[in-house]
C-alpha cells in the first residue's frame, strides 16, 4: 500500500481511530499498532508477513536475552548470531542472484563456461529496512544503550511500525522503542503534520512522477540516442526526482507517525546545498548515514586507528552502503566512488600544505566546493539510476553528443525551480506553518484535500501500476 | 542538531574572515543544516480527527472523478461493488453541483502552460514515432549477443504474404509493451526502412475491465485514423482477475469468464484485421509468482485459440524467447559465453531491455516473413 492512495487514506483513518481509542491501555495499544502494521504489510503482499514476523521475532528474542544475561562470552555469541542471521536473510533474498550472476561473469572472463542456475526469489518489500531495524535493536541492547526492557510486542512493533516499515526513516532502537513503552504523546502538531503530508505529496506525485515520466525514464531507456541538452536535463532531473521521491515519501511517513503521537527522525536537510561531500552525507538520507556510522564505520575502527585505517573504514562503509541500495554493480561503483571521494576530501581538508590551506580559506572555495560536490553527486547518480554499467556509460557519453533537444523549456523550469527550493530559508517555511496553524482545524484538512486536487490534475495520469499488487 | 557522519573530519575549523562572512550570509538566507522545529499549537487527537474529516469532505467533493476511477480499477468483488456504487453516487452529486469542473479547469490550465517533452503528435496518444532508418540507434552492447537470441524458427509455414508495403505500424498494449519493448520494436522495425510507429499504450488496462479503459472504441478510432498494415498487441497482464459481467462478478477462470474473454479477444482481433492489417498478439511471459503465471497460461491459451480463428491474426508464445527451459520464469538467461544477462525486471513481471531485444528480434523476423516488400527508404 503506497501512501498517496485511497487505500492508505482508509487504512490510516482506521489505524488512527483504533490507536487513539486504545491509547489508555498501552499493552492493547501496542498490540493494535502491531496488527495494523502487519495488515499494512500484508495488503502489499501477505506472503511475506511470516518473514517480517520471523525476522523481527528473532531480533527481539535475542535483544531480550541480551538484556538478561551478563556473561560476556554469551553476549558476544548472541550478537554475532543475530547479526549474521539477519544479514544472511538479506543476502539470500537480495544478493544471491546477483552474486551467482557475478560468479558466472567471472568464469566467463576467465574463459570457462559454467552453468549456474539462479534461484528465482521475489524481493520482499522493505526487507533492507526491517533487517537494519533488527540489527539496531540487537546492537543497541548489546551496548546497553536501551533505557528500558525490550518487550516482545514492543520489539516486533519497533521493527514493523507501519509509517517507517517500507522505506524508513531508519529510527534507532534506543530512540523509537522507548516511545512505545509510554502512552503516545497527546499534544499533536496537526498543522505541521498536515503541511508535511501535503508537501510530501507534491514532491512525490507532482514533481518526482512528472520528471520520471517525461524527462528521466525516456532518457535512460535509450541514452545511446539522446543528445547533450536532454542528457544534461535528465542528469539534473534525476537528482531532483530522487530527492523529491524519497524525501516526499519520508515527509508522509513522518506526518503519519506524528498524527499517531510518535516522532520519527528527520531524513533530509536540503542536501543539494552541501558544499562538501561530507556535508552532503549529513543532509542526505541522514538516518542511513547515522546507521552506517554507528553499526559499521565505528565497529570497523572508525577514526581512532590512524589515517590509513580510517580511510579504509570510510571506503568499506560507503561501498557496503552502496550495495545496501540494491544488488547491482552500479550501486557498488556508486558507493565506491563516494567512499573514494570522501577519503580524498578528508585528505584535502586535513592537509597542512600551504597552498591547500590558502585555497581552502579563500573566498571562492565554498562556492567552488558546492559546485564540485553537486556535480559529483549528480554524475554518480548516473551509476545509481542506470540498469547496467553499459547504460551508465552511454548516459555519460550522451552528455557531450550534439543535437536538437526534445525536452522543452517547461521541463527546464521545473528542474531548476525544484532545485531552487533547497535554498528557501527555513524561516519562510516556519512562517507559513505558523500562519497555517492559525486556520480552523477542519480548514487545514480541507487545504490538504485541495493540494490533492492540484497534484492529481497537474501530475502525470495513468500511473497506477497495479500489476504490482497481483503477487 | 547536525548529524556528524564522520566526526573526525570536523577538526578543521573555518575561522577566517571570509568564512565568518559566509557564515553570516548563510544565517541571513537561513541555510543552516537543520532548522529548529517550529513551535506550533499542539492539538488533541480529536482535533486531528476534525482535520481528517475536513480533508475527506473536500476530497470527496472535488476528487470524485479520481475516486471513481480508483474504484473501477479494483478487482471486481462484492465489497468493490459497494465501493463502486458509493463512488458513483458521490460523483453524481459533485457533478450536479459542478464541483468536478475544478479538476477540468486545472487540467486545461496545465496544458496551456505546456508539456515537458515535445512529441510529434499530441492529439490522441501523444506518442508517435516516425522511425527513419538513419535515426535507428545501436542498442547497448550487453543486449546483443545472446545464445537464445537466435530466434527459434517459425514453426508454422507462413500463411500468405502481404503484398502491401509496410508503412505504418501500431503498438497496442499495457505496461509490458510500454517501456523497453516499444523502443526495441520501433528500433528493430525502423532498421528496415522508414516507418511510422504509433504507440497506443495505456498502463494498468486490459480487456477484462472496459469500465477502466475502453479498448474496443480506442482501437476503432486508431484504425480509422492510422490505417496501419501491422498491429502488435500485448494485453492481458492486468486481466488475471475476476470480471464484472453486467451486475455479476465472475471469478477468473470460470467457464463464463473464459467465454466472455475469448469473445472480446476475437472481437478485438477482428476489428484490428478488418482493414487487411496483420496482427501479432504477444502472449504473456511466465511470471515469477507461480499463481500469476498459471493465470497467464490460461489467458495465453484463450488468445492462441482466438488467433487460430481469425484470419491474419497470430499469437506469439513469448516464454519460448524469454523463459528458461520448459518455458519457466527466468530473470537471467545465459549468453553464448556463459555470462548471465538480465531479461526481466526485479518485479518479476516486466521485460528488462535485453529481454525486450530478444522479443523484438523475433518479431522483426516475423515481420520480414510477412512483409517481403521493401519499406519506404529501403
Amino acid at each position: 500500500m503506497l501512501f498517496p492512495t485511497p487505500e492508505y487514506a482508509c487504512f490510516f483513518v482506521l489505524a488512527f481511530i483504533g490507536s487513539w481509542l486504545l491509547a489508555r491501555w498501552p499493552a492493547w495499544h501496542r498490540l493494535f499498532l502491531l496488527l495494523a502494521s502487519y495488515s499494512f504489510y500484508g495488503l502489499w503482499n501477505w506472503r511475506f508477513v511470516p518473514l517480517l514476523f520471523g525476522v523481527s521475532a528473532f531480533a527481539t528474542g535475542i535483544a531480550m536475552l541480551l538484556q538478561r544475561t551478563q556473561s560476556k562470552g554469551l553476549r558476544r555469541a548472541l550478537v554475532t548470531l543475530a547479526v549474521l542471521g539477519l544479514l544472511s536473510v538479506l543476502a539470500i533474498f537480495k544478493y544471491l542472484s546477483f552474486a551467482l550472476a557475478t560468479v558466472a561473469a567471472l568464469f566467463a572472463t576467465l574463459g570457462a563456461r559454467v552453468e549456474i542456475s539462479v534461484p528465482e526469489l521475489a524481493l520482499p518489500v522493505g526487507l533492507s529496512f526491517f533487517a537494519f531495524h533488527g540489527i539496531s535493536l540487537v546492537v543497541d541492547s548489546q551496548r546497553k544503550q536501551m533505557s528500558e526492557q525490550v518487550t516482545f510486542v514492543g520489539g516486533l512493533l519497533y521493527v514493523a511500525f507501519f509509517p517507517q516499515l517500507v522505506a524508513g526513516p531508519i529510527a534507532r532502537a534506543n530512540q523509537l522503542l522507548p516511545q512505545f513503552t509510554k502512552p503516545p504523546h497527546e499534544g499533536l502538531d496537526v498543522a505541521g503534520a498536515a503541511l508535511l503530508f501535503a508537501r510530501g505529496l507534491m514532491k512525490k506525485a507532482l514533481i518526482a512522477n512528472a520528471l520520471a515520466e517525461h524527462v528521466v525514464n525516456p532518457f535512460y531507456l535509450a541514452p545511446q540516442s539522446a543528445v547533450s541538452a536532454d542528457a544534461v536535463l535528465a542528469l539534473y532531473g534525476y537528482a531532483v526526482q530522487i530527492y523529491c521521491d524519497f524525501s516526499g515519501y519520508t515527509d508522509m511517513a513522518i506526518a503519519s507517525a506524528a498524527l499517531l503521537g510518535y516522532q520519527l527522525p528527520q531524513n533530509f536537510a536540503a542536501p543539494y546545498t552541501a558544499h562538501s561531500l561530507r556535508d552532503f552525507w549529513r543532509r542526505w538520507h541522514m538516518t542511513l548515514s547515522r546507521w552506517l556510522r554507528e553499526y559499521l564505520y565505528i565497529p570497523l575502527g572508525g577514526s581512532r586507528n590512524g589515517r590509513a585505517r580510517t580511510a579504509l573504514a570510510l571506503f568499506i562503509t560507503m561501498t557496503l552502503g552502496g550495495l545496501w541500495h540494491g544488488a547491482g554493480m552500479g550501486f557498488v561503483l556508486w558507493g565506491m566512488s563516494h567512499g573514494a571521494m570522501l577519503v580524498a576530501e578528508r585528505a584535502w581538508s586535513t592537509s597542512s600544505t600551504p597552498w591547500v590551506t590558502r585555497l581552502r580559506k579563500s573566498a571562492g572555495w565554498r562556492p567552488l566546493g558546492w559546485f564540485l560536490t553537486f556535480h559529483f553527486v549528480c554524475l554518480t547518480w548516473v551509476l545509481f539510476r542506470s540498469p547496467s554499467i553499459d547504460v551508465a556509460w552511454e548516459a555519460l557519453r550522451a552528455l557531450v553528443r550534439p543535437g536538437r533537444a526534445s525536452l522543452t523549456g517547461v521541463a527546464t523550469v521545473l528542474v531548476l525551480a525544484s532545485l531552487a527550493t533547497q535554498w528557501i530559508p527555513s524561516t519562510w517555511w516556519e512562517r507559513v506553518a505558523e500562519r497555517w496553524s492559525k486556520l480552523p482545524i477542519a480548514a487545514q484538512g480541507a487545504g490538504v484535500a485541495l493540494v490533492v486536487l492540484f497534484v492529481d490534475a497537474l501530475g502525470p495520469s495513468g500511473l497506477w501500476p497495479f500489476i504490482y499488487f497481483q503477487f | 542538531m547536525a548529524i556528524h557522519l564522520f566526526p573526525v573530519l570536523d577538526t578543521v575549523t573555518q575561522d577566517s574572515p571570509t568564512a565568518e562572512f559566509i557564515a553570516s550570509l548563510e544565517q541571513l538566507i537561513g541555510a543552516e543544516p537543520e532548522p529548529p522545529p517550529a513551535q506550533l499549537r499542539s492539538r488533541r487527537p480529536r482535533d486531528a480527527g476534525m482535520a481528517m474529516l475536513g480533508f475527506a469532505l473536500v476530497a470527496l467533493a472535488f476528487e470524485s472523478e479520481a475516486l471513481l476511477s480508483w474504484a473501477r480499477r479494483l478487482e471486481p468483488s462484492a465489497p468493490q461493488g459497494v465501493l463502486l456504487s458509493a463512488a458513483e453516487g458521490v460523483h453524481r452529486v459533485s457533478d450536479f453541483l459542478r464541483l468536478t469542473r475544478a479538476r477540468q479547469v486545472l487540467s486545461t490550465l496545465s496544458e496551456s502552460v505546456g508539456t515537458l517533452a515535445k512529441t510529434k503528435d499530441t492529439a490522441a496518444w501523444g506518442d508517435v514515432t516516425e522511425v527513419t532508418s538513419s535515426e535507428v540507434v545501436d542498442e547497448p552492447a550487453e543486449v546483443l549477443p545472446l545464445t537464445a537470441a537466435v530466434a527459434p524458427p517459425l514453426d508454422e509455414p507462413v500463411v500468405g504474404k502481404s503484398t502491401q508495403a509496410l508503412a505504418s505500424a501500431l503498438l497496442v498494449g499495457d505496461s509490458l509493451i510500454a517501456g523497453s519493448l516499444a523502443l526495441s520494436l520501433s528500433n528493430g522495425l525502423g532498421r528496415r526502412g522508414d516507418l511510422r510507429v504509433v504507440r497506443a499504450v495505456q498502463i494498468g488496462t486490459g480487456i477484462s475491465a472496459p469500465e477502466v479503459f475502453d479498448w474496443p472504441s480506442a482501437v476503432a478510432e486508431l484504425m480509422a485514423k492510422e490505417a496501419p498494415q501491422l498491429v502488435i498487441v500485448s494485453l492481458g497482464a492486468n486481466d488475471a482477475r475476476a470480471m464484472r459481467v453486467g451486475d455479476e462478478v465472475v471469478p477468473f477462470g470460470a467457464a463464463q469468464w473464459k467465454r466472455v474473454y475469448s469473445a472480446r479477444v476475437v472481437a478485438l482481433m477482428r476489428a484490428l484485421t478488418m482493414g487487411g492489417a496483420r496482427v501479432l498478439w504477444i502472449g504473456l511471459p511466465a511470471m515469477r509468482d507461480a499463481a500469476y503465471s498459471r493465470r497467464a497460461d490460461v489467458l495465453n491459451q484463450l488468445v492462441a485459440e482466438a488467433a487460430d480463428n481469425v484470419a491474419r491474426a497470430e499469437f506469439l508464445d513469448v516464454s519460448m524467447l524469454v523463459g528458461a527451459e520448459h518455458r519457466r520464469f527466468a530473470t537471467f538467461l545465459p549468453r553464448g559465453d556463459g555470462r548471465l544477462v538480465r531479461v526481466r525486471l526485479d518485479d518479476g513481471v516486466h521485460y528488462a531491455p535485453a529481454g525486450s531485444a530478444l522479443v523484438a528480434r523475433w518479431v522483426v523476423d516475423w515481420v520480414k516473413e510477412r512483409f517481403p516488400n521493401p519499406l519506404r527508404g529501403d
